[in-house]
């Protein structure tokens, strides 16, 4: 009787029910390790992991990328924080647009998802830097997280949108909805022109203006504390 | 594991910022060696799979039924997340199981005995046990002397780092069918 996953699991539950396999267990089988290597993840797995990594000299603690740990178990922010309505110059105004209008238009990798039949959209982006100077900003530019973003997009009809933003391993964030005209704009509401503070990200984050049809562009970029 | 890391998990349970950062400090050169030895990922991919492993772990912690399940649980965790990525890479059409850490102590019958079973005297007797040869000396250079990474050994030893995987997943896969005879004798007795 070798093992099989649905009996791995009844014997895990109910080792004294199987004298048989355990008799057979306590010789090498090759056709019961091949089921112990592919079974799904057990406890068994860990604990296997933990014994054997812990033979070794202990490496040295580490803690590169903690502030990114960190980060994503910050509560996500409500929309009012990071996306305002300010009194700046918005990227059109200064010359900031990219000539080229859509930055990014795959699929997103957490799952903002667009259809290819939609008109395009472009989102240029810009970064507001503390002491009040701006530059554009590119797909996986690093970015300060000091920094403020400003957009601009560019649409063939009016629609309606949303702007999201991602980070790895999180559900999209929907930062707000915005109404877009026709043609090359600053992403703005009534009260000014719309920007998103980058204070207390950390590492990737990517921002996509999703249209209504479906329609998505949106830029990644990485964030330095 | 240490009663210090134990009291570490107790208070990062309870909330306390510090015992995360130290938490994941001790335990990330684990989960950068698991992942080492699971496949070829690059610097980056590792520090993301790490990211998430950690996140998931952090955010789930209060599922844990045990302080002292907490490294085993972990790299159970870090395993997910990182076959998952080399699952993904492979463009693998169905997605990984879904880890189901809520069930995760109860799955096994008990973690606390598998753990009471399984230490690290008893892995250095399975070693010393193996019969001399490639598996053998992986599994040294790996486990035990613990300063080659899996692509060193497998230039040492004149193997694809492909090769490596296997042979230690082939050596978990020993302890495993060794720790499930242990554990049903405990339960004899
Ligand atoms: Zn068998």
């Amino acid at each position: 009787m070798h093992l099989d996953p649905h009996r791995l699991r009844a014997f895990l539950a109910r080792p004294e029910a199987f004298p048989e396999l355990v008799q057979h267990l306590a010789q090498p089988c090759s056709q019961c390790e091949e089921v112990l290597a592919q079974a799904p993840l057990l406890a068994l797995d860990g604990v296997v992991d933990a014994a054997a990594l812990s033979l070794a000299p202990r490496g040295a603690a580490d803690e590169v990328g903690f502030a990114r740990v960190q980060a994503a178990l910050r509560p996500p922010r409500p929309w009012s924080t990071p996306l305002v309505a300010v009194g700046l110059a918005g990227a059109l105004a200064l010359g900031l647009f990219l000539s080229r209008a859509p930055t990014r238009t795959e699929t997103s990798e957490v799952g903002v998802k667009g259809t290819a039949v939609a008109a395009p959209l472009g989102l240029a982006v810009a970064a507001r830097h503390p002491d009040g100077s701006y530059r554009p900003v590119g797909d996986g530019d690093r970015v300060a997280a000091s920094s403020t973003l400003v957009f601009q997009y560019d649409a063939v009809v009016a629609l309606d949108a949303e702007l999201v933003v991602e980070r790895p391993g999180r559900a999209p964030e929907r930062l707000g909805a915005v109404r877009l005209e026709a043609g090359r704009h600053d992403l703005r509401s009534a009260s000014g022109v719309l920007a998103l503070s980058l204070d207390g990200e950390v590492g990737s984050v990517g921002v996509w203006l999703v249209g209504a049809d479906g329609s998505r562009a949106g830029v990644r970029v990485n964030v330095d504390p | 594991m240490s009663d210090e890391l134990h009291r570490t998990v107790a208070a990062a349970r309870g909330g306390e910022p510090d015992a995360l950062r130290e938490l994941y400090r001790r335990c990330r050169p684990l989960v950068v060696r698991l992942l080492d030895g699971l496949g070829s990922f690059t610097p980056d991919e590792v520090d993301d799979v790490a990211q998430e492993t950690f996140v998931r772990a952090f955010k789930s912690l209060s599922s844990l039924r045990s302080d002292a399940h907490f490294v085993p649980w972990l790299l159970t965790i870090a395993r997910n997340r990182g076959l998952s990525s080399l699952s993904k890479r492979a463009g693998a059409r169905r997605a990984l199981e879904e880890l189901r850490l809520e069930s995760w102590e109860q799955l096994d019958g008990s973690a606390e005995a598998l753990q009471l079973e399984l230490d690290a005297a008893t892995v250095r007797e399975l070693i010393a046990g193996l019969p001399a040869g490639p598996e053998k000396e992986t599994v040294q250079l790996f486990y035990v002397e613990g300063q080659l990474s899996a692509r060193q050994i497998a230039e040492r030893l004149g193997v694809g780092k492909s090769a490596v995987t296997m042979r230690l997943e082939r050596f978990r896969a020993r302890i495993k069918r060794e720790l499930l005879v242990r554990l049903a004798q405990r339960r004899r007795h």
